[in-house]
């Protein structure tokens, strides 16, 4: 709005009406927030009063609490009386909601106020006196303005629209007496409740302890109301005299802008309006308490429903219990005839499922949750009102449901489950004795159908279990009465969680501050005698412990063995190295591809070139009529027969063959001669020289290390061997196979390896080798392949590892693994390969990660003799017990004992179409590792 | 500057809260030498070559933390240079009084540590003992004989003394067994038996070689001694391994009757002995 400034007296008269407008606006916003602010703590005054006179009437003629129902049904009463009901009327009215309202219109009516006043106005001293009255202003300002008779150009709204923000935040800050005032009677509202309500929990939490005075604490009660009512009347009347200063202080900021135009309107006039809000965000605090009060009465009544719901439960359970022994009796005191009579039958077995204390338990834990629901997840507090040092308000986040879980978890679930616990027990007992009187009864009764018991004595055995189950029926019970204990517990968890639920209201400091200092020392000496009791109790225990040991140890108290239980598993070979493949769904194609036998197409023979260049210059060399013999060596699995039978196709095509391979074990070089000739055809073992002499032809035999038993005696076939390959080795090209380790042995006693021209260590693949003879055979199937993921190593120093090692693709982690884990034999990675297969779908095969099992056990718990029997028969190539008794100085016991150790730990398995026992190819690397980590193999 | 004041002087410096700490140092310190002890004894158990390794590791462990230990609980005590020196003289006098033995030990000690005749898991014969060296500390060396004996030498006996290392660091060592045989036994057959015997043993190192011996001897009567020198792959195993091979020959020399199975079989009657069945003769060739 802007409007001509008018000189002389026609301004005045326009802005003397205005001003009054301004005046009656400013005084109407602030009379109606002080008339809401005052119909609401009569609507609080009214409540209080009731309150006051109703408990009053009451107090004297309290039920007494003697049951938990008794508990339960008073606190609901009283809850409803002094908390319910008056909070429900209290909502109905919204009080409080009404003074929220008048707050934002008080604003807002504040902010518009300025509207009507003009923009700027031309007028002198005396004019402007006669605008705003004389009586606002002091004698000093009224002179000063008489005294300015120049007519001024004043900027009427600018000048009162900033102050008149500021004015009003002065204004409630100064005033905040009111609503501490409203604050404080909500609060009192709910203290009545508080206090009955703890005073009746206090009562059936620690029977026979002083109950908290509540006739003493209400009386303090009452005496609050007329401090209250002085309070409050105060603070209103407080308020409407700064509402009433208000105009004074706007009508000499005004005056002071005409004698001192120049002054720059005051500064903050843009922050205005804070106080109001605060002031709301106080009052929706208090709504939320009280909110919260009556949501916390919701959750307790529902809470002890659930207590109730348990206990009547746990009644119905007893009653069943009960039932059934009475059934049990009746049918006892009927033995004479039940007994005599043949066509009696079955009776009827009533069975009372007693079901275990956990179920009742988790149970109760559902009701529990249910009523915990009822509790807002989150609330806000306002912890006092009384500033310090000008400080701001703090706001309390509370977390009720949170609160009560912890509480229950903390302290209320052992005792309710220990309650539980023994309650069951007594019904199981009970129900025990049922079942024994019935199990006497079956037993007499088939004892008379057999004729082992004479009716007398079966007679008797009824009447005794009769008598037995009637005084078990009548036996008094020692315990307390779970009803008590199931109360004492949930009100002990009731006051607990109210006492956390108002300390994190309060904070810990002004907590025990508003407790005064007889009560706080109360407190702490009670929180003391907790901590000393419990650094008591771990004092004793650990005294009691060290105690014992100490004795122990000087030997004059046998350690104890009280409740020591231990389960000692004998360590076998981990479940991931066994590959079922019977169990696997697998193409056929892939299982033939895949199957545990030598090669015998070049095709599949991978990374063996060099060995086959090596038999073909053998070869070469024996047909310029030079002495050669081959020896192959290597590990089992790593592909020797595979190797010839390649060789054979390959570099040995046009030779006369005989092929052979040591299937039994060979001492002497008799027994060897037998076999030679057998395997070239002769009937004469004495003519083997003469037959190998007379033409050229190669003799392949295979598993060498079947040809010698390592005892005294036991290398007559190997040195007989070496002596026929020195002697015909110009005219029979010798090519012969054995493992490394009875490589190692026969080179170190009988000088092996002196004998042939050519020993090729047919030694472990190379991970590419692994990998190219997989993904031949793979490809061959048609099936796509999908590998799982890059295992990560585990721990620091593996994670360490991985980074320097770099990103690899799934495919080359898969395949680094494997290799490490198969150790370079094709058949091991072939098994481990197969044993990783997932599944195949939709022409897809999936790969899952390599397991790294812990073989670290397996390989401390086998003993030295274990590990030399196990290294005699990769020595050897498989064992039979004779032999391997014939090896050692144990005898036969011993090595029967020591094969069914490791037979039992799934080390050892027989040998498919041999007698004798070898080492199973999926526990080759726990063997391996445990050989090398005893030092016996390098 | 006099012993008393000396004295005065250091317990004017020494405060109850210092006196607390230094405690709790050498606690600590005890348990740090116990724990590094327990971890390097039990990372050595998984296997021989690491038993040694850990072993050779562990002595220099427990000085560098007892050392560390001592100049900590100086830095807490801070004597002064004046009463540190009084100290030391102080100390020095008092040791070379009454504790020349200890001082020894302790320099023999440091000479075994750097020098290192011998290493913690190592088989060793110092003076009359012989057995497994299993502490080297400062003050002496404990090693434990094959009939499981506790020995304690103190280190200033190793200084002036000769010491037999079998396997210095490694866990394989030679071991010697004499068998003893009628002097008209046949040299070759018993040659060959002695080989055998070795080769079938399963404590055998097999990656070194085997070598056998033999000798006339006469003590009270003439006898061929057949000497057996092989490598076991484990020193531990030494006495195992001379049994071994003494029972494997002496087994094949009575089916060859090289030796009286009459001497043998010394208990039970003359009638048991000579029902006896007759053992069969396996010709070694």
């Amino acid at each position: 709005m802007s409007s001509a400034p008018e000189p002389g007296a026609s301004a005045g008269s326009d802005l003397s009406r205005c001003w009054r407008e301004f005046e009656r606006a400013v005084e109407n916003s602030h009379h109606f927030l002080a008339k809401e602010v005052w119909e609401a703590w009569n609507e609080f005054r009214l409540v209080l009063r009731e309150e006051s006179e109703c408990w009053a009437e009451r107090i004297h003629t309290t039920v007494p609490v003697e049951s938990l129902e008794d508990w339960i049904a008073e606190r609901n009463r009283l809850g409803e009386l002094l908390l319910r009901s008056p909070a429900v009327r209290l909502l109905r009215r919204r009080p409080l909601t009404r003074i929220l309202q008048a707050l934002d219109r008080n604003r807002e009516e504040l902010r518009q106020s300025s509207i009507l006043l003009p923009d700027s106005v031309r007028l002198s001293g005396p004019d402007l006196l006669a605008v705003i009255r004389g009586p606002r202003l002091g004698g000093l300002s009224k002179m000063v303005l008489l005294g300015s008779r120049g007519v001024r150009e004043v900027s009427i709204r600018g000048v009162i629209s900033s102050d008149l923000a500021i004015a009003a935040e002065e204004l409630f800050r100064r005033d905040e007496r009111l609503v501490e005032a409203v604050w404080e009677v909500a609060r009192h509202l709910r203290a009545l409740w508080d206090i009955v309500r703890t005073s009746l929990d206090f009562w059936v939490a620690t029977p026979g302890q002083e109950v908290p005075r509540a006739v003493g604490s209400f009386m303090e009660w009452r005496r609050q109301i007329p401090k209250l009512e002085n309070g409050v009347d105060e603070a209103i009347r407080a308020y409407n005299d700064g509402a009433a200063n208000l105009l004074r202080r706007l009508s000499l900021r005004l005056a002071r802008s005409l004698v001192m135009p120049r002054r720059s309107p005051r500064r903050g006039s843009q922050t205005s309006f804070q106080a109001p809000e605060r002031w709301a965000r106080v009052l929706r605090s208090m709504e939320a308490d009280a909110l919260l009060e009556l949501d916390l009465e919701g959750f307790e009544r529902q809470f002890l429903a659930g207590v109730l719901g348990i206990v009547e439960d746990l009644d119905r359970e007893l009653r069943n219990v009960e039932e059934d022994v009475d059934f049990t009796l009746d049918w006892l005191r009927l033995e004479h005839a039940a007994l005599s009579r043949t066509d009696l039958g079955e009776y009827e077995r009533r069975r009372t499922t007693v079901p275990p204390a956990e179920s009742h338990l988790r149970d109760f834990e559902v009701r529990v949750e249910r009523a915990a629901q009822v509790l807002p997840d989150v609330s806000e507090a306002v912890p006092r009102l009384v500033r310090r040092f000008r400080t701001p308000y703090s706001f309390r986040r509370l977390r009720p449901r949170e609160t009560f879980r912890e509480c229950f978890l903390r302290s209320a679930r052992g005792k309710f489950s220990r309650i539980l616990t023994s309650e069951v027990d007594a019904h199981r007992d009970l129900a025990s004795y049922v079942g024994r009187a019935r199990m006497v009864f079956d037993y007499a009764r088939s004892s008379l159908e057999t004729g082992q018991l004479d009716a007398g004595g079966a007679i008797e055995a009824v009447r005794n279990a009769r008598l037995a189950l009637e005084f078990r029926r009548d036996l008094p019970t020692e315990r307390p009465p779970t009803r008590l204990e199931m109360g004492q517990a949930a009100a002990a968890l009731l006051l607990e969680n109210r006492f956390l639920l108002r300390r994190h209201r309060l904070g810990l400091m002004t907590y025990l501050t508003r407790q005064g200092t007889r009560r706080t020392a109360t407190i702490l000496i009670g929180l003391l005698r907790i901590a000393l009791e419990r650094a008591h109790h771990r004092a004793g225990w650990s005294f009691q412990t060290s105690s014992s040991l100490f004795l122990g140890y000087l030997g004059w108290k046998p350690a104890s063995s009280q409740g020591k239980t231990e389960v000692v598993r004998r360590p076998m070979l981990p479940h991931e190295f066994t590959v079922d493949l019977s169990r696997k769904d697998l193409p056929g194609i892939y299982r033939h591809l895949f199957r545990f036998e030598p090669v015998r197409d070049p095709r599949f023979l991978v990374g063996r070139d060099r060995e086959i260049r090596a038999i073909g210059e053998a070869r070469e060399l024996w047909e310029q009529g030079r002495p050669v013999s081959v020896l192959l060596v290597g590990e089992r699995g790593s592909g020797k027969t595979s190797l010839i039978n390649c060789a054979i196709l390959q570099c040995l095509q046009g030779v006369e063959l005989v092929r052979g391979e040591f299937g039994r074990r060979l001492l002497t070089a008799s027994q060897l001669r037998e076999f030679l000739a057998g395997v070239l055809g002769i009937d004469d073992p004495s003519r083997i020289e003469e037959t190998l002499r007379s033409s050229r032809r190669a003799v392949i035999l295979e598993e060498l290390e079947r040809c010698y038993l390592r005892r005294i005696g036991g290398f007559g076939a190997i040195r007989e061997l070496e002596r026929l390959i020195s002697a015909t080795c110009a005219t029979t090209l010798w090519i012969l196979a054995t493992n490394e380790l009875a490589y190692q042995v026969l080179d170190a006693c009988t000088d092996l390896g002196s004998f042939f021209s050519h020993r090729i260590q047919a030694g472990t693949a190379s991970k590419e080798d692994l990998r190219d003879a997989i993904l031949l055979r793979h490809h061959l199937s048609g099936l796509r392949l999908q590998f799982p993921a890059a295992t990560r190593n585990r721990g620091r120093v593996g994670r360490l590892a991985d980074r320097a090692a770099g990103e690899r693709s799934p495919e080359q982690s898969f395949f680094s693994t494997l290799s490490s884990e198969s150790a370079g034999s094709y058949r091991a990675a072939f098994d481990i390969w197969l044993g990783q297969i997932d599944g195949v779908e939709e022409g897809v095969l999936y790969l899952k990660p390599i397991a790294f099992p812990d073989v670290h056990l397996l390989v401390q718990e086998l003993s030295l003799e274990e590990f030399f029997l196990l290294a005699a028969v990769q020595h050897h190539g498989g064992l039979t017990v004779a032999e391997h008794a014939r090896t050692t100085l144990g005898g036969m016991r011993e090595s029967h004992r020591l094969f069914e150790g490791l037979l039992a730990r799934e080390v050892i398995e027989p040998e498919p179409n041999r007698p004798g026992f070898r080492i199973r190819p999926e526990a080759n690397r726990v063997v391996r590792e445990g050989l090398y980590r005893r030092n016996l193999v390098r | 500057m006099s012993y008393l004041e000396v004295i005065s002087g250091l317990l004017s410096s020494i405060s109850l809260s210092k006196l607390l700490e230094a405690g709790v140092v050498l606690a600590l310190t005890y348990l740090a030498v116990r724990f590094s002890n327990s971890l390097l004894v039990s990372l050595g158990k998984s296997s021989a070559k690491s038993r040694l390794l850990f072993g050779t590791i562990a002595p220099v462990f427990r000085f560098s933390l007892w050392m560390a230990g001592a100049f900590s609980l100086i830095v807490i005590l801070a004597p002064s240079e004046n009463n540190m020196l009084a100290l030391l003289a102080s100390f020095g006098l008092a040791l070379g009084i009454g504790g020349q033995d200890l001082v020894r030990n302790l320099i023999g000690g440091l000479v075994i540590l750097v020098d290192r005749p011998y290493q913690l898991g190592d088989r060793v014969k110092i003076g009359d003992a012989y057995g497994e060296i299993d502490h080297v500390g400062l003050r002496s060396t404990k090693l434990t004989t094959p009939d499981d004996t506790r020995v304690t030498i103190p280190n200033s006996e190793l200084l002036s003394q000769m010491a037999w290392n079998a396997n210095s660091g490694s866990p394989d060592c030679q071991v010697v067994t004499d068998l003893y045989l009628p002097t008209a036994t046949r040299p070759d057959l018993a040659i060959r038996i002695g080989y055998e015997a070795a080769y079938s043993s399963p404590y055998l190192l097999l990656a070194k070689p085997v070598v056998v011996n033999i000798q006339d001897r006469f003590t009270e009567a003439p006898f061929l001694q057949v000497r057996v020198k092989a490598y076991v792959f484990d020193h531990r195993l030494e006495n195992r391994f001379i049994s071994d091979v003494t029972a494997r020959a002496k087994e094949a020399f009575l089916r060859r009757r090289l030796l009286d199975p009459e001497s043998w079989a010394s208990g039970g009657s003359r009638r048991a002995r000579e029902s006896r069945p007759q053992q069969p003769v396996i010709e070694v060739r």
